[in-house]
């Protein structure tokens, strides 16, 4: 059903994008099909932007095997809601730019975006950003997932992310000692 | 290919997650699994992981150093106020294993480097002083070896003094440069370099002026070169790392020898320098083609002009206040005097003069920390024997530098398992400072000596000293350059023969004169100053002045320090 609409839609906007080539089709690894805007992905996406240029961006739909039809649906709703968010954006950087750190915070809609999905969806999203070497969709996905280990006891990390602890009861008093100072800060 | 589970994550998806954690959070990471401790240990991640670090403000605070964000992650002011300092060294004192004082010489790539003076009965280093270098994040720590030649006679003060920290590329070392100044003695004053981690300072053949003390403390590194500033020359002075030789730059044609609120930064990769000619403007230059040495007198371009309208100073202070400034991101300067909030302004062509006041609720030092887990080498060597980082001397308090005003700071800190109490000093507002933890000296007792460049404040019965105290700001021309470091050690060194020439010099301090208030080393050690012989040539009108002065503030001086104690011993019981 969701296909056959992502079929339809791709099908109607292919024959405008032929027109003008103003997208993209990308086809994740189970065939579905998307549609992203050229400028968008060519902006965000290093690896698409390279297709583009080298002319190997297929019309019937890019081949991306390694991406999963979720998070190529959430790659190319990353790329649409930041192509919105461009004014925004300017806004902002009028205005002074307080950031020294090499990571730029996520911005409220970022959030917004990483905070609703799950923690499988986030795995995924982050291969995908790495795939398609989105370098922003990675960081703002990254550090969701970093801010779920940040505070946390080894033993509550675990369990949060389902880790099997393959350490020796005496390795890991081991470390834990010789780093004593992270544990027993804070 | 759904997996969904962190097991699925490649190795370089893993690592971009972990980069984004703090220090203590990647190294308890460690102890998940085992192929996170691969990960999280794994020397490229490290190195990738301290790059992405945030840059942080050092701080003095009534508790010992600490650390904050420079600028919050969001623009919510609220955010600025100091909740998130970071103890740099554990504020909590342990029993005194010694006490000393400790200074903070440099911030390098999460590594300090920290000098800790033995008493001294003359403010300044000497042969006494050894220097920390110590990861405070990883509680790593070693000892630089000592500075002093074995060939100084008895007799002969070795003074050292650290000009900048730099990390040498191609030798993959740490290096620190001194000046070294052997008094009396026939030698000249000389430069070493010293490598963490090697045994021996190198002594450099080639050799630049020696710095006084205000300039050299501002050493800023930019194209892989040492610079500060030669106030009395009126020139920039710079130190190729590489080369490892000195080279002079002029400064911009504003600013010559005046002696104006300036600072030295580096802007967009280009060596620049922030000068604040009146409360009004805030201008800052930038120096074209730094590579190009057939471009003798350098292609100065003022880059910005911001609208800063500062309100004037409160009147204690004078014109010998430097300014410090840091470059935040390539669009905002922060800039602080000790006599003001920081302040962040915006270098955005449409908004030049939009600023915020920053309040660190801490002294900022304007020494840069981030975070490093990098492993050094240096670490696991044994630490250099001679050097007990116990044998140190009984509390004593140094005051505060003169362009730092005058506060005193009691500071802890711990490494491992030595604790020393010491005493440190560091810059600035006394109203960030609620507790008693702080004394001000009150005041600042009149000095013995004549020439005051700047308005003598605090002495206004003395005539024809007082520039306008309204604008000390003002271009003093006339302001003739400091004596040379040399006749600054000559001072200080026991009386041999009267020094060659009538000397900007102050009774009893040998400092180098100027027009910053020297008055806290006198204030505190009032029976130092007379005993120490006055060597000005003063006219008689003066000398008896000179002698009443001395006899008030060795009065008032006995106070403060006895008010001093009071506080130290207070502060220890409190802790």
């Amino acid at each position: 059903m969701e296909v056959d609409k992502g079929k339809g839609e791709a099908e109607e906007t292919r024959k405008v994008a032929e027109a003008d080539r103003d997208t993209v089709t990308l086809k994740s690894s189970d065939g579905k099909l998307f549609e992203v805007s050229k400028e968008a992905a060519a902006r965000l996406s290093t690896v698409l932007a390279g297709m583009i240029a080298g002319g190997s961006i297929d019309d019937n739909g890019t081949d991306l095997k390694q991406i999963g039809s979720e998070a190529l649906e959430n790659v190319v709703d990353y790329c649409n809601k930041h192509a919105n968010s461009i004014p925004s954006a300017a806004l902002i950087s009028s205005s002074i730019s307080f950031n020294t750190a090499p990571f730029k915070e996520p911005e409220e809609w970022e959030r917004k975006f990483v905070d609703r999905l799950s923690h499988d969806a986030l795995f995924d999203l982050v291969e995908a950003a790495n795939f398609l070497g989105m370098e922003r969709l990675l960081d703002v996905t990254c550090h969701k997932i970093s801010e779920m280990m940040k505070g946390k006891s080894p033993d509550q990390i675990r369990e949060v992310f389902n880790i099997k602890n393959d350490y020796t009861k005496e390795e890991l008093e081991e470390i834990r000692q010789e780093l004593a100072w992270a544990f027993y800060d804070d | 290919m759904s997996c969904g589970s962190i097991h699925a994550l490649c190795d370089d998806s893993l690592a971009d997650i972990l980069i984004h954690l703090d220090a203590a959070s990647v190294v308890r990471c460690r102890a998940v699994c085992r192929s996170w401790h691969r990960f999280a240990t794994a020397t490229s991640f490290l190195v990738a992981h301290a790059a992405r670090r945030q840059r942080e403000m050092i701080l003095g605070t009534e508790h010992g150093l600490s650390r904050s964000a420079i600028v919050p992650p969001s623009l919510d002011l609220d955010m600025v106020a100091g909740d998130g300092h970071r103890y740099l060294f554990d504020p909590r004192p342990r029993a005194a294993d010694g006490d000393g004082c400790i200074e903070l010489c440099a911030s390098l790539d999460g590594l300090l480097v920290l000098e800790q003076r033995r008493h001294c009965p003359y403010y300044g280093t000497c042969n006494a002083s050894t220097y920390i270098i110590c990861n405070p994040v990883t509680r790593q720590w070693t000892n630089l070896p000592a500075l002093c030649p074995a060939t100084v006679a008895t007799g002969s003060r070795f003074f050292a003094s650290v000009y900048g920290s730099y990390f040498h590329a191609s030798s993959d070392e740490y290096r620190l440069l001194f000046g070294c100044v052997i008094s009396p003695s026939e030698e000249e004053p000389y430069f070493c370099i010293v490598s963490v981690g090697r045994t021996l300072p190198r002594r450099l053949m080639s050799c630049g002026p020696l710095l006084d003390e205000d300039d050299r403390k501002c050493a800023m590194l930019c194209h892989g070169t040492l610079h500060w500033f030669n106030t009395g020359k009126g020139e920039i002075m710079a130190f190729d790392t590489v080369s490892e030789t000195f080279r002079l730059i002029s400064l911009p044609p504003v600013l010559g020898r005046t002696r104006v609120w300036r600072d030295l930064l580096e802007l967009d990769g280009e060596l620049s320098v922030a000068i604040m000619p009146n409360y009004v403007t805030l201008d800052i230059w930038a120096l074209q083609d730094y590579d190009d040495e057939a471009a003798e007198n350098g292609r100065w371009t003022l880059r910005h002009r911001l609208n800063v309208q500062l309100p004037p100073p409160p009147l204690l202070d004078n014109l010998g206040l430097p300014m410090m400034s840091l470059s935040v991101g390539s669009s905002a300067i922060l800039i602080g005097f000790p006599i003001s909030e920081a302040r962040l302004y915006s270098l955005k062509e449409n908004d030049h003069g939009v600023h915020r006041e920053i309040n660190f609720r801490g002294c900022p030092t304007f020494m840069v920390f981030s975070e490093s887990l990098v492993h050094h080498a240096f670490f696991d060597l044994p630490r250099c024997p001679e050097i007990s980082v116990r044998d140190v001397v009984s509390p004593r308090f140094t005051t505060a530098s003169p362009w730092y005003v005058r506060t005193v700071y009691l500071l802890f800190f711990q490494f491992g398992s030595v604790h020393v109490h010491h005493v440190a000093k560091f810059p600035l507002r006394l109203s960030a400072h609620p507790t008693n933890v702080i004394l001000p000296v009150r005041g600042r007792p009149s000095r013995p000596s004549a020439p005051v460049n700047g308005p003598n404040l605090a002495d206004p019965s003395v005539p024809g000293e007082i520039h306008d105290c309204h604008s000390p700001w003002d271009p003093v021309e006339s302001t003739p350059p400091p004596p040379s470091i040399g006749e600054y050690y000559a001072k200080i060194a026991p009386p041999t023969s009267p020094p060659p020439a009538p000397l900007n010099v102050e009774v009893g301090l040998g400092f180098v004169a100027g027009s910053r208030p020297h008055t806290d080393v006198t204030a505190v050690r009032p029976h130092v100053a007379s005993q120490r012989p006055s060597r000005c040539r003063l006219s008689s009108r003066r000398r008896e002045a000179v002698k009443e002065e001395e006899d008030q503030l060795e009065r008032r001086g006995g106070k403060e320090e006895e008010d001093l104690l009071k506080v130290a011993s207070a502060c220890r019981q409190r802790w």
